[in-house]
């Protein structure tokens, strides 16, 4: 009974989760599909929006992962001194909301001359300390083990982490790429400071322009599209790397 | 074994880390003990003395503190019974963790053009509460439920011979067990409630109801004036105090696991 009863509540309470996601594509189909045809086809401005999205995400998630899992490993495998001091160095930066760093970042982007340009978004992402907080903590549950007993086969540390930690933290790496792919997704704050050329913004600027009606619900629809492709498509990954999350 | 050289994998983390965020930042603190960005002359603490007597500062700055203090501990109860109820009597089912994971991927303007159009009528600060809970505490439920499907039942069966109650064993033994799984999730959680500027934004705009103005509006308003030394001063305080929160709670961390650092 208790069991019946707590299942249905979960149940319940998971619906009510997924619910909002239905809900956008519902409300975008009042109209028929004249909505989807405007943003593909009478909207050039959206598509244009949408690519550069797509651009500033993918290259900042994949640039953050690669240079994340290498500093996970250091953080995770090897003592020295400052360590733990550093770590703290990254953990309050990642608790930093962007608009405590806008002015340092608005500085820094004229002074590399890459203000108005993707760049002063991506570069940030790629070095921001959250994915190598996240894959620290998953690093730290791999066995020592397995790391030393491939060292007998190379010396080569870069082999180790391609061939015998990444695959063993897969489900950490996809899940931290897919989390940051999310991030930059959805970033709205910071192509406003960073840019000034509207033809640069990503959509999610674009959104929370769009009045409202069923043409901003079919936006909507579409630019959560790949988010949620990606979860759909990696989902047993991203639990399970999640999941590798376990400490005694 | 290990090699010492191996340190130097954290060169290119660590410099486009400096370079983008540190470096800057300290850049930035200049500002705080300037009187204005002309001038340039040195100010002395007077730009955070009147900072302090800023109505506006102080109704960002408490409004920060009340919505962190509010809704941290709220998402993490939430999370923490869901979980609780799901292992303990629920038992495993299918799509649920998928389900509560999927607010975390979507965008906030998925969630805005919703709030905007059926629930308008909430209260600012409620409405924003219920966001940052639905679209946040996937995460946490998924980490907890983790935690707590791979401990031992063990200690859990004596405790209940013993006679001691489902809440006494819960809060004296599930509890402590998972704790570093807790501070993970705290920490997430703080992330994530700072984070809630971006709803905010997007919902009610620039200048929001007063309840919920906060210390993000204030600094992304007068960098919009381009007051620096007000928020290069507004920055520091705020870092100062994630700097005395995160020491905390590291601390607090590091006496449960020394094993670990």
């Amino acid at each position: 009974m208790v069991k019946r009863v707590s299942r249905l509540f979960i149940a319940i309470l998971a619906a009510a989760f997924v619910l909002p996601a239905a809900a956008v594509i519902v409300a975008s189909l009042k109209e028929g599909i004249k909505p989807y045809v405007d943003f593909f086809v009478w909207e050039p401005k959206y598509l244009r929006a949408l690519a550069v999205s797509m651009f500033i995400a993918f290259l900042s998630s994949a640039g953050s992962v690669a240079v994340s899992v290498l500093a996970a490993y250091v953080f995770s495998q090897i003592k020295f001194r400052g360590r733990g001091f550093l770590f703290y160095i990254y953990i309050i930066v990642m608790m930093m909301p962007f608009q405590v760093t806008l002015l340092p970042q608005y500085i820094i982007s004229k002074a590399l001359g890459i203000y108005d340009t993707p760049a002063a978004m991506i570069f940030p992402a790629v070095f921001s300390p959250f994915a190598a907080f996240l894959l620290t903590q998953i690093m730290k549950s791999i066995p020592r083990d397995s790391i030393e007993a491939a060292r007998l086969d190379t010396s080569s540390t870069l082999k180790i982490i391609l061939r015998v930690i990444v695959p063993q933290m897969r489900g950490g790496v996809v899940c931290a790429w897919v989390m940051m792919f999310a991030e930059q997704w959805n970033m709205v704050a910071e192509p406003l400071v960073l840019m000034e050329s509207e033809k640069n913004y990503p959509l999610a600027v674009l959104l929370s322009k769009t009045g409202p009606g069923a043409f901003s619900f079919a936006a909507t629809a579409l630019f959560m599209l790949l988010p949620l492709g990606l979860f759909l498509i990696f989902e047993s990954e991203i639990l399970e790397g999640l999941e590798g999350y376990r400490l005694k | 074994m290990k090699k010492k050289s191996d340190i130097f994998l954290l060169a290119f983390s660590l410099a486009g880390f400096t370079v983008f965020y540190v470096a800057p930042f300290l850049r930035s603190l200049g500002y705080a003990f300037l009187d204005n960005a002309f001038t340039k002359r040195f100010a002395g603490l007077g730009n955070f003395s009147a900072l302090f007597k800023n109505e506006y500062f102080l109704l960002g700055m408490k409004n920060t503190l009340l919505f962190t203090a509010v809704s941290v501990p709220l998402a993490m109860a939430f999370s923490l019974a869901v979980s609780l109820l799901t292992v303990s009597f629920a038992g495993d089912m299918p799509f649920v963790k998928g389900a509560f994971f999927l607010p975390v991927l979507l965008p906030s303007a998925t969630i805005v053009t919703l709030f905007s159009r059926y629930a308008s009528s909430l209260p600012p600060f409620l409405a924003l509460l219920i966001i940052f809970i639905w679209k946040y505490s996937g995460l946490n439920i998924i980490l907890m439920m983790t935690a707590l499907g791979s401990m031992e039942k063990g200690m859990l069966e004596a405790a209940k011979i013993d006679g001691a109650g489902a809440i006494r064993r819960t809060f004296k033994i599930t509890v402590p067990n998972i704790l570093p799984v807790l501070f993970f999730t705290l920490i997430l959680s703080i992330v994530n409630s700072l984070k809630i500027y971006r709803e905010s934004y997007l919902l009610y705009g620039e200048y929001p109801d007063k309840s919920v103005y906060m210390l993000q509006n204030y600094l992304n308003n007068h960098f919009e004036k381009l007051n620096y030394q007000n928020i290069a001063t507004a920055a520091v305080i705020f870092a100062a105090g994630l700097y005395a929160v995160v020491g905390i709670l590291l601390r607090a961390e590091r006496k449960r696991s020394e094993e670990i650092w």
